[in-house]
């Protein structure tokens, strides 16, 4: 489904500057259909700069990414994607409702309002539904945008830290729709610092440091091999004895 | 269709905000209001105003019309990247020049959409006043909406790409080089006429046409505004290809990497 091969990228902090900033170095990963995916990895990592590749928001400086062996920056390759960033944000001066059917739009999908509403309640925005967005908190911003990284059925879900800026319920709700989706055999990215939800949710997990690489394995099979009860062991151990 | 739709998105998020259906509301009824004056002013032995004086009217409203497009068009890109609305849009099925295109084209409904408002309201005012209506009258004002509305197209296909500063200082570099092709219009100057030429070539700046007159117009002053347009827009169209082409070569800047 995902493909990426020897992916680098670096960044120049200003157009004049000579110094380098190397965001991702020779990345391998892919991503097979029907798995759940974690990418983990300290604040700066590149993990954001990684999903960015795959999604064509940035040119990779060498290496190459393909979806379904379509180049990123192909509008077809994103035809069956589904993403929410860090940051969910849209035009403050909508409804949900509009907004929904906007992206819906967008991914060639036409959806009737009772199907909106029927996803706004389950995300506890039914109420909202004709209050501009303006009005929102973080934490229905958020909700928004899982309802739309979701409305129009994706076969691959991208999810950059969903839990962030969530309320325990919220988080919970997000544990719930990753299960969801994967008993439904999609394809789910997960970017998360939460490591008990990525133990409980995901097949398989990707560490980065640094822009490295440092571990690409199936949970149970490193903590089996690392000898190590919990994701966070695992985790931890792998960060602290990779110095890069 | 998707353009079209997305247009309609753009356009609608814009005309039902409030400040906007408050100000056309406002413009609305106080030139109702103006007319009712005169109107009763008329007891009183002031005239009512003629034709030219309605032209001048939709001059202004059009002038004040683009003035808002403008500065709504200016710096959208950079607002949409910066409010990280784009890092959504662009994850969806949709390249680049679509996104620019719509985004363009819901600006210029709503230019439509309020120049409407002011031909409403200058064809109810014409009615009242009882000018020539509506041969004449009709015809010079959508001469006059034709002239300012190819200017909008260019100006718009600048204002999207560009940061507010750069759309202002653009804006006014075109209309002072207006003025001054104008001004050289009647130059018999060989390089003076050269450079005019170029001008017109490399610059949105376009002729100013007397459509006060345009009933007297021959078949070759049409054509020629007609050209002069299908030019504008050709000209608009390659300035969105070039800013594609600058966006599609450039990481959007999700974050600061300083």
């Amino acid at each position: 489904m995902i493909k990426c091969d020897q992916l680098s990228k670096k960044f120049y902090p200003s157009l004049f500057s000579k110094k380098e900033i190397f965001a991702l170095q020779e990345i391998s990963i892919e991503a097979i259909k029907g798995q759940t995916y974690a990418l983990a990895g300290p604040n700066g990592s590149g993990k954001t700069t990684l999903l960015s590749c795959i999604l064509g928001m940035y040119h990779p400086t060498s290496g190459s990414c393909s979806i379904n062996n379509l180049h990123p920056q192909e509008a077809h390759s994103r035809i069956n994607m589904g993403y929410l960033p860090e940051n969910f944000s849209t035009y403050p001066d909508i409804t949900p409702v509009e907004a929904i059917k906007h992206y819906a739009l967008l991914s060639d999908k036409t959806i009737e309002t009772s199907a909106v509403d029927e996803w706004l309640t389950k995300f506890d925005l039914f109420h909202e539904r004709h209050r501009k967005i303006r009005g929102f908190s973080k934490g229905m911003i958020q909700r928004l945008g899982m309802v739309i990284s979701l409305i129009h059925d994706p076969e691959l879900i991208i999810w950059d830290e969903p839990s962030s800026g969530l309320d325990p319920e919220g988080r919970k709700l997000v544990l719930d729709l990753i299960l969801e989706q994967k008993k439904k055999g999609k394809t789910i990215i997960v970017s998360s610092h939460i490591l008990s939800d990525i133990e409980r949710t995901c097949d398989h997990l990707w560490i980065l440091k640094k822009g490295k690489l440092i571990l690409d394995d199936n949970i149970h099979i490193a903590c089996e091999r690392a000898n190590c009860k919990t994701v966070e062991e695992l985790y931890l151990l792998k960060i602290q004895a990779e110095h890069i | 269709m998707k353009i079209i739709k997305m247009s309609y998105f753009h356009f609608f998020r814009i005309i039902s905000e409030r400040s906007v259906i408050f100000i056309l509301s406002c413009v609305f009824l106080i030139g109702l209001l103006s007319t009712a004056m005169r109107v009763g002013l008329q007891e009183l032995g002031i005239p009512l105003p003629s034709s030219n004086t309605l032209v001048f009217t939709f001059q202004l409203w059009s002038f004040g019309a683009f003035l808002y497009c403008f500065f709504r068009a200016s710096g959208t890109f950079d607002k949409d990247i910066s409010l990280k609305v784009f890092s959504t849009l662009i994850t969806k099925p949709i390249y680049f020049w679509e996104y620019q295109l719509s985004q363009f084209l819901g600006l210029f409904f709503v230019y439509i959409f309020i120049s409407l408002g002011s031909i409403l309201l200058i064809l109810i005012k014409a009615l009242i006043y009882k000018i020539d209506f509506p041969n004449l009258f009709l015809l010079r004002i959508i001469c006059e909406w034709i002239d300012s509305g190819s200017m909008i197209l260019i100006i718009f296909s600048l204002a999207l790409v560009m940061r507010k500063s750069s759309a202002i200082a653009v804006f006014l570099g075109v209309y002072i080089l207006n003025a001054i092709l104008s001004q050289t219009a009647s130059s018999t100057n060989i390089i003076v006429q050269i450079l005019k030429e170029f001008l017109y070539m490399i610059t949105p700046a376009h002729q100013n046409l007397d459509f006060d007159t345009v009933s007297d117009s021959s078949f070759a002053d049409m054509l020629q505004m007609l050209l002069e347009y299908i030019s504008l827009i050709l000209y608009a169209g390659t300035m969105m290809i070039l800013s594609n082409l600058y966006y599609y070569k450039k990481d959007y800047p999700l974050r600061d990497h300083s």
